[in-house]
């Protein structure tokens, strides 16, 4: 054991030779809080907050409390979800897509929600940190058979945000309900998402080659801007078991 | 419950703070390093607002100018780097792309960073537009980027020289593909994490005869539905004694110990997001 150490040590010098020896580290990570004042290169901001301030002050809506937003359900996720199935719904049934709310769902994904949304007034710069993203509504039409894919994906990423539908999740099986009825009776089903999650992304390679798919055009940040707009005040959100994973 | 966690992260993060006696420094061989640290800042310019249901007050790149500096004003030999994702978050990357984000980070002196997932959003010209704001390198050791309008606009590594001590940093990015859209990072290849880092520290180290070896990884701590990630990163390299991670968004109240392919230390440091804690690690030699 004594040779052995011995040896290790001169192997370690040997090749640290040229290197100073590194021999103790300490850590401090500090969060910046209050007690921190501002510095002086602030000055470099202020003409582009004040331009943007201009922009995203506006108040365009209200909540009573705040809505957070985590897996495997939330009352944000929930919310975001359902205004984006009523957006697309809308849009399915005057383009004669999809008539049946047993046919059609929405599913999002947590990593496109970025913020939680504060108590009282609601401004336009809240919805872009909210969804900071350029992304649109897109429909895909997909076989009634890959919705268990698609369970399987939602038990391994422990839920994404869903309206329409809800799921029960476990190692050994997954259940589901869709629409009122609890389950579809037509060989194909609607995916109300974003042309981001379409596209394959966050790993949702059973969107990526639907059957057909629609690109609405419609920004799920101007979406969800446009509700609050029209409804002034966002209702109470309970969670609802739209996803339990045992 | 989320916020409870956060905190008491935090005011960890803030007791573990180690302060050293000064007769540690007074030894004439004895040198330090200070290594200042952010990851996924996305576009939080400004501190969070006073109504903000987790993060009330908390944050802003103008405060973290002050406190970079006092620790500059303490400390010889500083290095201050980024783990990615600048971009994206706060409507100051949708008007400006990104322009204020690489104008502040050159005002703070930024030494170097690497580039996440979401520095892609506004696809490769974005970044380029955006770059000349920029006074500090970019080192992207795994994304080939030689097809491309970022050709020759990114290095692989850089070395510092602080006191007699080098200092080699790289970068290693998260795969793209599954995770950002293909037309924004157009004909971007990505090279294999694991292999392109051993390269890069086996140069740092054994050419170059770096004394610290850092790699600024974007990898994330343990991402979902991913099997490569930081510990794995340590675990399978030799070479690298600290490895600033991003994209999980993982708050450590003080790096984690790993050990590397040979079975030495290597320690993996992490600060959230969005510039709420400012990460530091010393090194004494």
């Amino acid at each position: 054991m004594f040779r052995f150490l011995i040896f290790g040590s001169i192997v370690f010098l040997t090749f640290t030779s040229c290197e100073t020896q590194l021999s103790s580290y300490s850590s401090g990570n500090t969060k910046l809080d209050n007690s921190v004042s501002v510095h002086a290169v602030d000055s470099i901001v202020l003409p582009y907050r004040k331009a943007m301030t201009a922009q995203m002050a506006e108040v365009i809506g209200y909540t009573d409390s705040a809505l957070f937003s985590y897996a495997p359900e939330s009352p944000l996720s929930n919310f975001v979800a359902d205004v984006i199935f009523e957006t697309g719904f809308e849009y399915a049934k005057s383009n004669s897509i999809c008539t049946d709310s047993n046919d059609i769902f929405c599913l999002l994904n947590f990593g496109g929600i970025r913020t939680s949304l504060n108590q009282g007034e609601i401004t336009r710069g809240e919805i872009y940190e909210l969804m900071p993203f350029d992304n649109s509504i897109v429909i895909v039409e997909i076989t009634s058979d890959s919705l268990d894919g698609i369970l399987d994906y939602l038990y391994r990423m422990n839920g994404q945000p869903l309206s329409n539908f809800s799921a029960r999740l476990s190692a050994s099986s997954n259940g589901f309900s869709l629409g009122p009825n609890g389950k579809s009776n037509s060989e194909f089903v609607y995916v109300i998402t974003s042309d981001y999650l379409a596209g394959g992304g966050d790993k949702m390679t059973f969107l990526q080659n639907p059957s057909q798919r629609w690109d609405t055009g419609i920004l799920i940040r101007e979406c969800l801007i446009s509700y609050i707009q029209e409804k002034k005040k966002i209702p109470y959100y309970p969670i609802e078991n739209r996803i339990v994973i045992n | 419950m989320k916020r409870r966690r956060f905190l008491q992260q935090l005011g960890l993060g803030t007791a573990g703070l180690i302060v050293l006696p000064s007769t540690t420094f007074s030894k004439s061989s004895q040198q330090k390093i200070t290594i200042l640290h952010t990851n996924d800042t996305h576009s939080r310019i400004d501190p969070f607002p006073d109504n903000d249901a987790k993060y009330a007050g908390l944050g802003g790149i103008s405060k973290r100018a002050t406190l970079i500096e006092k620790i500059r004003s303490e400390e010889k030999n500083v290095l201050l780097l980024d783990a990615g994702d600048i971009f994206q978050g706060t409507p100051y990357f949708n008007l400006y792309g990104g322009e204020i984000e690489f104008k502040m980070m050159s005002a703070l002196k930024y030494d170097a960073a690497t580039m996440g997932n979401h520095d892609f959003d506004g696809g490769l010209d974005g970044f380029l537009k955006a770059l000349p704001h920029a006074a500090f390198p970019f080192l992207c050791a795994n994304y080939d980027f030689s097809d491309t309008i970022l050709k020759d606009k990114t290095i692989e590594r850089q070395i510092f020289y602080k006191d007699n001590l080098k200092i080699g940093v790289f970068g290693i990015g998260v795969e793209l593909n599954g995770l950002v859209p293909a037309k924004l990072y157009g004909e971007t290849k990505y090279l294999d994490p694991i292999s392109a880092a051993q390269k890069q520290a086996d140069i740092l180290k054994n050419d170059e005869h770096c004394d610290l070896v850092i790699c600024l990884s974007h990898l994330g701590h343990k991402p979902k539905l991913n099997s490569m990630y930081d510990p794995v990163l340590a675990a399978n390299t030799d070479n690298i004694n600290l490895i600033i991670g991003g994209h999980s968004h993982t708050f450590m109240d003080k790096p984690e110990e790993h050990k590397n392919k040979s079975g030495k230390k290597v320690l993996i440091n992490q600060v959230g997001w969005a510039g709420l804690v400012l990460g530091r690690v010393d090194f004494l030699f």
